[in-house]
């Protein structure tokens, strides 16, 4: 049986100025299926991602979440997409709370629901002590907390994370990476990052990325046998070029 | 699409209002600190020149030869007291006097006093002496006049071809109209682009900054709503500010002016316009509101961070300005053209109400060319709020 399609991409093209950003880019994510995006830095990741989530428009190529085009009818799209950006911030002056529920509000979903999610998410993500407290007074980690949590708010089909450890210390990476791996059961991710331990820990397939374009696809040990590589940082280095 | 709008809208409000900064800007400024610092010294330089007039002023006569009848009617003149000085020509620096009168010389004939008034003209207290003095001076000349023709049996009549009274075209609720509808009028543009200047800069440029304006363009709402949300805080913001400092201010005039004016003259703002002028004056701050909060939000979505948009703001200070310094010179009636400029058409519209010289089309023409102005500045920001090069800048 067919697996379904979450989110296709195909043939994506972006150029900023005399930089071309993305270069033809196509890969497929099915449900319930975490998928990397692993990339030196200026690879054209965070275009990728912004382009899926309608923030630019690509110069071609056609992006669709659940058979939706995002050309087309980018809002219904973005319906279905929560998002954690890579550098992403959230309100200040907001709690944590009032953070998830302005996002779930946008989103449309009623005050019911929102509350009970609220509770399920703070549950999960162990963000119950400091729910109430001002987006501006929490710790890197704990707003990497609120910025998960509004994009699970939602309860979206897909969930786009754009380095979402960077900038972490590493037990904060570590209660990431945790909850990455609680919640990835039932979702479908694209995880974009450039650090291959996490790639290699978390994705069940990945795309390798460099100079806008896909240079490989597949899960870690198909990399690595295309490569010719013992493992993902062997690999990746190989296919983007780099390896001496 | 109005349900975007309505919860970007609130969270800007719901934001601003958690900032310290915003009770300031909105509320304290336009409440307290504006119409104190303008009326204070209003209170002072009214209490000072009213206390100059009020009581005798301390001069002294410098002569070098008697002059008894000149003396005797600054002895006895209610205006002036002469007072002895060991230094006549400290005096007036020195404070121990208001100002010095010299009597340098006298013609040949004895027909001709020359004579010198010294005092300080940033003074008031001086400059009031040195007035009433030359009234006291205009009186000796037309007593000894009168007393020369009545010697040699001329009737003085002979010496008045004309008696002429200034008689002013406007009343004193128009003159007081003309002097402080400026003002307001100013009060009226600073406090609208005051009130919404934070608000925008820290929608903007601030989310920009803050990478908070990326993620919200994720969420499923067109960007038309999220610039709509925010051009309505802003819109409120530049609303209320400028009310709340006509409010001010008409409180303080209201309690002021009476004290400056002795015993209150009825000239304060309370009672000087009609319901129907208010509301044709909320009209047009709100069109000023809604074209200023476009103009800032344009410029500042188009900076990449709440510093850059300070800057790029700054010159917007100045073009206020500009229509103020002409103020003074314009007619109480101008030209039509000037009511398409705008914010000095804002200006001239209250002074004009403040007045009454106000033609209606006059009101017409501000409305006009206000409408005309907020949607050339919502198309620009419109624009910026379009381009992903501008929101990613």
């Amino acid at each position: 049986m067919a697996r379904e399609v979450i989110l296709k991409v195909e043939g994506l093209s972006k150029r900023f100025g005399q930089v071309q950003a993305l270069a033809g880019i196509g890969f497929k994510c099915y449900k319930g299926e975490l998928f990397g995006l692993l990339g030196p830095n200026g690879a054209g990741k965070t275009t990728t991602v912004r382009a899926i989530c309608s923030i630019i428009k690509p110069d071609a190529g056609e992006i669709e979440v659940e058979g939706v085009s995002v050309r087309r009818k980018s809002l219904e799209t973005l319906k279905r997409i929560g998002v954690v950006l890579e550098d992403g911030s959230l309100y200040d002056r907001l709690t944590g709370e009032e953070n998830m529920k302005l996002f779930a509000q946008l989103h449309g979903i009623d005050g019911a629901t929102i509350d009970k999610r609220i509770n399920e998410i703070c549950d999960t993500l162990e963000f119950n002590e400091y729910r109430k407290r001002r987006f501006k007074g929490l710790s890197k980690g704990n707003k990497q907390k609120v910025l998960l949590g509004q994009a699970l708010v939602i309860d979206p089909p897909l969930l786009i994370l754009d380095e979402p450890t960077i900038g972490l210390d590493v037990p904060a990476q570590k209660v990431i990476r945790d909850l990455l791996k609680k919640i990835k059961r039932d979702r479908t991710i694209l995880y974009s990052t450039h650090i291959m331990a996490e790639a290699e820990e978390l994705c069940d397939r990945l795309a390798i990325i460099d100079h806008g374009r896909i240079v490989a696809t597949g899960t870690v040990s198909q990399i690595c046998k295309k490569a010719g590589a013992k493992d993902l940082e062997q690999a990746f280095l190989k296919l983007v070029g780099r390896y001496v | 699409m109005f349900k975007g709008v309505g919860l970007i809208f609130r969270k800007e409000m719901w934001t601003a209002f958690r900032e310290r900064r915003t009770f300031f800007f909105l509320i304290f400024f336009p409440l307290l600190v504006w119409p104190v610092f303008t009326v204070l010294p209003m209170l002072f330089v009214g209490g000072q020149e009213r206390q100059a007039q009020e009581k005798p002023s301390p001069v002294v006569l410098v002569t070098p030869f008697a002059v008894p009848e000149l003396e005797e009617m600054l002895r006895t003149s209610e205006r002036v007291t002469l007072v002895n000085v060991p230094d006549p020509s400290s005096a007036v620096s020195e404070k121990k006097a208001s100002c010095v009168i010299y009597v340098d010389s006298i013609s040949q004939d004895s027909m001709v006093l020359y004579t010198r008034i010294f005092f300080d003209a940033t003074q008031t207290k001086s400059r009031v002496a040195a007035d009433k003095v030359e009234l006291i001076l205009s009186a000796y000349e037309q007593e000894q006049v009168r007393e020369r023709l009545s010697s040699q049996g001329v009737d003085e009549r002979l010496l008045t071809a004309v008696s002429s009274v200034r008689e002013n075209a406007v009343n004193p609720q128009q003159m007081f109209g003309f002097y402080t509808g400026f003002v307001i009028g100013m009060f009226i543009v600073m406090g609208a682009l005051m009130g919404a200047s934070s608000i925008v800069v820290d929608s903007t440029a601030g989310e920009k900054e803050r990478k908070t304006l990326e993620l919200l363009l994720t969420a499923p709402i067109p960007r038309s709503s999220i610039m709509f949300g925010k051009y309505l805080a802003g819109v409120t913001f530049a609303f209320i500010s400028p009310i709340l400092t006509a409010l001010g201010m008409s409180l303080a005039a209201s309690f002021v002016i009476p004290l400056i004016s002795q015993g209150g003259s009825g000239l304060a703002l309370t009672g000087m316009l009609s319901a129907g002028k208010i509301l044709a004056i909320l009209l047009i701050i709100l069109l000023l509101a809604a074209f200023i909060v476009a103009l800032l939000m344009a410029i500042a979505v188009r900076t990449r961070s709440t510093k850059q948009a300070g800057t790029y703001l700054a010159p917007l200070n100045i073009i206020m300005v500009i229509p103020i310094i002409f103020m003074q010179i314009i007619p109480a009636v101008p030209p039509a053209w000037m009511f398409f400029i705008p914010f000095l058409n804002v200006m001239l519209v209250l002074r004009g109400m403040l007045m009454n010289t106000l033609p209606a089309s006059a009101i017409l023409y501000t409305l006009a060319s206000m409408f005309v102005f907020l949607m050339l500045a919502l198309r620009f920001a419109a624009r910026a709020f379009g381009s992903e090069k501008v929101l990613l800048r």
